[in-house]
C-alpha cells in the first residue's frame, strides 16, 4: 500500500506540469501577464503524431518544466487555427507567438522527441528574448 | 507503453531529419509530395490509385469516395488488407483498388476522393480531397450488364429492380420490351389473341390498315392501363389488379365475353347506336378507320386488367423499384415498353387477321363463329377463379361437345363433298371425344382442363400416394400469425402466397408441387401457404410486408430471416423449382 502511495505520488511529481489552454486570447492575455512566449500546437483528430507529443515527448520532465516556464501553450484544432490565420498542412505543427500574436521565427512542423523539441524551445526563446528587446 | 516504445524508435530515426539545422521541415514533405492520387477509367471500372512517398502511410479508414453528382452518395468501397501500424489500418507505398461501373449511375458523374495520412517522420497531413469528373456511356455499362448477367442467383425479381436502378434509360427500356416479348409467350397474353382478332374480324371493310390501327390502339390501350396500374400499384403499394378479381367484376366480364361470342354466332350485332355511328362517320370521312377506334382501345384497357392478371416476375420487380424509389417516370416508362413488347405479337397477328382475312364473304360467318367459341372459352376461363373446378370443367366440356355438334358430326357427309367438310368433321368429332372426357373428368374430381383423366393415371400410385398427407401446407392469413410459425420452426420455412383467383397459383399446386421429387424435397421444409384471395386488410399487410404485389410468390426463411436471393415470384417448371429448393438447402447446409 505504502509502495503504491510512493508510486503515485512520483508519477505525480513527473507528470507535465502545464496545461493547455484551448483560446489563443487567453493565451495573449495571460502571455503579457506573465511575459512569456505563446506556443501553439495544432492538432486534429485521430492525430498519431499529436498523440506522441503529448504522451510521451511533453511527459518528458526537463521538457514540461522548460515550456511551463517560458511558454504559454496553446492548443488549437486545425480548423480554427486556420481562421485565425495559423496555417498546417499537417499536424502537429507549432506556432510561436509573442504577447501581441506576432510570430517568431519560422513554424515548427511534425513531431520530435523531446530532447530535440526542447533544443528547438531554446532556440525560440532566444529569438523571442531578441524580438522583445 | 508498447506502442510508444515503437514511436520512440521511429522519432528517434526521424530526429536525425526532422530538425536539421538548414531547415525546420526540410525532411517533412509538402503533401502534394507525399500524397499522389490519380483516378483512371479501366475497362469496366475506375481504378483508384493514391501513391505515397517514403515513410508517408494512409490511414485505411479515412479513404472515400463519395459521389457529389448525380445524387450525393457515400460509395461501398472494397479496399485491400492493411497492414497494422500502431493499433491502426494503414497502407504504405500505394493504395489501390476499384469502383465498378456497376456501381454508378450513368452519364455525368462527379467523384470525391478523400484520406488521410501521416509520415514517419511525425507529421499527419490534414484530410485531402479531390475532384474528378467522369462521363459513363452507355456501351461501357452493358459491357458490365452483360457480366452480371453470369453473376447467378439473386432473385429474378430483385435482378430486375437492380437493372432498373443500375442501368441507363434505353438499356432498361430496351430489357423491358424483351422481358414483354417473353411474357407474350406465357399464358397471360393468349386469351388477349382472340379478343383482338375477333374485334378486327368483326369489323366491316376490315383493310390492313385499319386491322394495323385497331390492333395498335388495342395494345397502346393495354400498355397504358398496365402503365397507370403499375405506377398507381407502386406509388400507393396495392394491388390493384386484385381489386379486379373481384368475383362480381369476373362474373360481369365474363357476361360480356358471353354476350360478344353471340353476337360473333349472329344473334344479334353489338355495336354503338346508329346515331353515334353516323356522326363519328361524319367526323372521321377520310380516315374511314376511327368509327371503332374508341370501342377498341376500351378493349383493350379492360383486356389488360381482366385477362392479364399474371404477376411476371417483370411486372413485380418494376413495381418494387417503383415502390422503392418512387421514381414512377422511369417505373412507368418501363412498364410501358413492357406492355409493347408484350403487345408487339399481337400488333403482328392482329394485323394479319386483316391481311390474310381480306374479301370478305359466307367464309367470314364461319370464322366469326370460331371466334365466338373461343370467346365463350375466354368466359369459362375467366370464372374458373371463382368457380370450383368441377362446374368448369363441366362448362368446358359442354363447349367442346356443343361446337362439335355444331360440326354437325353426327350427321352424313354427302357425297362428293369438299375435302374441308371431312376435315370439319374429323376436327369435331375430336372435340366431341374431349369434351367427354372432360366431362367424364368433372365428375372424377380432376381439376386440370389439360389432364382430365388423372383419376386413371393415378390408380396405379394411389396406395402410396394415401400414406403421404396430400397438402401439408398450414394455411396462415395475417402477419401474426406467420412471425408464429417463424419462431417456432426448426426447419427452412416455405412461404407460398396463393389466392383462388390466380390462375398462376393453381398451376403452381397442380403442376409444381404435386410433382413427386418436389413433393420428396418439401419435407425438409416447413410449408405454408399465405392465402390472400381475401384481399383483406391482413392480407395486404402480409403483401406490403414483403414489397409483393400479389400472388404467386414463394418465399424461404430461415430462423426467421428472409432468404431473399431464392425468392421466387410468378409460375416455375417443376425442374426450375426444384433447382431452387437443392440451391436453398446447399445454403443452409453450409
Amino acid at each position: 500500500m505504502r509502495i503504491f502511495a510512493m508510486l503515485t505520488i512520483t508519477i505525480f511529481l513527473f507528470a507535465a506540469d502545464f496545461d493547455w489552454l484551448d483560446s489563443l486570447q487567453k493565451a495573449k492575455e495571460l502571455a503579457k501577464k506573465e511575459n512569456k512566449t505563446i506556443m501553439v500546437m495544432i492538432d486534429q483528430n485521430g492525430c498519431e503524431a499529436c498523440e506522441y507529443m503529448d504522451e510521451v515527448a511533453f511527459e518528458d520532465q526537463k521538457l514540461s518544466e522548460f515550456v511551463e516556464n517560458f511558454f504559454i501553450p496553446v492548443k488549437i484544432d486545425m480548423d480554427k487555427a486556420k481562421i485565425l490565420g495559423l496555417k498546417a498542412f499537417g499536424t502537429p505543427t507549432f506556432y510561436f507567438l509573442d504577447k501581441n500574436g506576432k510570430k517568431i521565427g519560422r513554424q515548427l512542423v511534425g513531431a520530435a522527441t523531446a530532447k530535440v523539441f526542447l533544443e528547438k524551445l531554446k532556440e525560440y526563446k532566444k529569438m523571442s528574448e531578441v524580438s522583445s528587446r | 507503453m508498447k506502442k510508444f516504445l515503437t514511436i520512440f524508435t521511429i522519432f528517434f530515426y526521424s530526429y536525425l531529419f526532422a530538425f536539421t539545422p538548414a531547415g525546420l521541415d526540410r525532411e517533412i514533405i509538402e503533401p502534394e509530395v507525399a500524397f499522389k492520387p490519380s483516378i483512371v477509367r479501366d475497362k469496366n471500372a475506375f481504378l483508384v490509385q493514391i501513391k505515397l512517398a517514403k515513410d508517408i502511410y494512409l490511414y485505411q479508414d479515412k479513404v472515400k469516395v463519395e459521389l457529389l453528382e448525380p445524387k450525393k452518395k457515400n460509395l461501398l468501397l472494397k479496399l485491400p488488407p492493411a497492414e497494422d501500424f500502431h493499433d491502426d489500418k494503414v497502407y504504405f507505398n500505394e493504395l489501390k483498388f476499384k469502383i465498378p461501373f456497376s456501381e454508378l449511375p450513368e452519364g455525368k458523374i462527379k467523384l470525391k476522393l478523400s484520406y488521410q495520412g501521416c509520415s514517419k517522420a511525425g507529421l499527419c497531413y490534414a484530410p485531402m480531397e479531390k475532384d474528378y469528373v467522369f462521363e459513363i456511356k452507355k456501351s461501357q455499362k452493358s459491357e458490365i450488364f452483360e457480366d452480371k448477367k453470369q453473376e447467378s442467383m439473386a432473385s429474378e425479381e430483385e435482378k430486375i429492380a437492380s437493372t432498373l436502378k443500375n442501368e441507363s434509360l434505353w438499356v432498361v427500356l430496351i430489357t423491358f420490351f424483351g422481358f414483354g416479348l417473353l411474357l407474350a409467350l406465357t399464358p397471360c397474353v393468349f386469351p388477349m389473341i382472340p379478343i383482338l382478332s375477333s374485334i378486327i374480324v368483326g369489323a366491316k371493310d376490315i383493310t390492313v390498315k385499319k386491322a394495323f390501327v385497331y390492333s395498335l390502339v388495342y395494345v397502346l390501350a393495354m400498355a397504358l392501363t398496365y402503365t397507370i396500374a403499375g405506377v398507381l400499384a407502386g406509388l400507393f403499394g396495392s394491388n390493384i389488379q386484385a381489386a379486379f378479381q373481384n368475383p362480381w367484376i369476373i362474373s360481369i366480364f365474363a357476361l360480356i365475353f358471353v354476350a360478344l361470342a353471340f353476337s360473333m354466332f349472329g344473334f344479334y350485332e353489338i355495336g354503338l347506336p346508329a346515331s353515334l355511328q353516323t356522326k363519328l362517320a361524319k367526323k372521321s370521312d377520310e380516315a374511314g378507320s376511327k368509327g371503332g377506334v374508341i370501342g377498341v382501345a376500351i378493349m383493350g384497357f379492360l383486356s389488360a386488367l381482366i385477362v392479364g392478371p399474371c404477376v411476371a416476375p417483370p411486372l413485380a420487380g418494376a413495381l418494387i423499384y417503383i415502390g422503392q424509389t418512387g421514381d414512377a417516370l422511369l417505373g412507368g416508362l418501363a412498364l410501358f415498353s413492357l406492355s409493347m413488347g408484350m403487345g408487339a405479337p399481337l400488333l403482328l397477328i392482329g394485323t394479319g387477321a386483316g391481311k390474310f382475312m381480306p374479301k370478305p364473304g359466307p367464309w367470314m360467318t364461319g370464322v366469326s363463329r370460331v371466334f365466338g367459341v373461343v370467346m365463350l372459352g375466354v368466359a369459362i376461363w375467366m370464372v374458373e377463379r371463382i368457380l370450383p373446378s368441377s362446374i368448369t370443367l363441366l362448362l368446358w366440356a359442354a363447349l367442346f361437345i356443343g361446337s362439335a355438334i355444331y360440326l354437325r358430326v353426327f350427321e352424313n357427309i354427302e357425297k362428293g363433298s369438299h375435302w374441308f367438310e371431312y376435315l370439319k368433321k374429323s376436327v369435331g368429332m375430336l372435340m366431341f371425344l374431349y369434351g367427354l372426357f372432360l366431362f367424364f373428368g368433372a365428375f372424377t374430381g380432376a381439376n386440370n382442363l389439360f389432364d382430365p383423366l388423372k383419376v386413371l393415371k393415378q390408380k396405379v400410385s394411389i396406395v402410396t400416394k394415401t400414406t403421404k398427407k396430400e397438402s401439408n401446407f398450414k394455411k396462415i392469413y395475417s402477419i401474426k400469425e406467420l412471425q408464429e410459425i417463424l419462431k417456432n420452426s426448426e426447419k427452412p420455412v416455405l412461404l407460398d402466397f396463393y389466392a383462388d383467383w390466380c390462375v398462376s397459383c393453381k398451376e403452381l399446386e397442380h403442376i409444381t408441387f404435386a410433382d413427386e421429387r418436389v413433393k420428396k424435397e418439401f419435407e425438409d421444409f416447413t410449408l405454408v401457404k399465405a392465402d390472400v384471395t381475401a384481399n383483406s386488410e391482413e392480407n395486404r399487410e402480409l403483401l406490403k410486408k414483403f414489397s409483393l404485389f400479389g400472388p404467386p410468390a414463394i418465399l424461404f426463411f430461415k430462423d426467421g430471416k428472409e432468404l431473399k436471393k431464392y425468392r421466387v415470384i410468378g409460375y416455375k417448371e417443376p425442374e426450375l423449382f426444384l433447382k431452387i429448393l437443392k440451391d436453398v438447402k446447399k445454403s443452409l447446409a453450409k
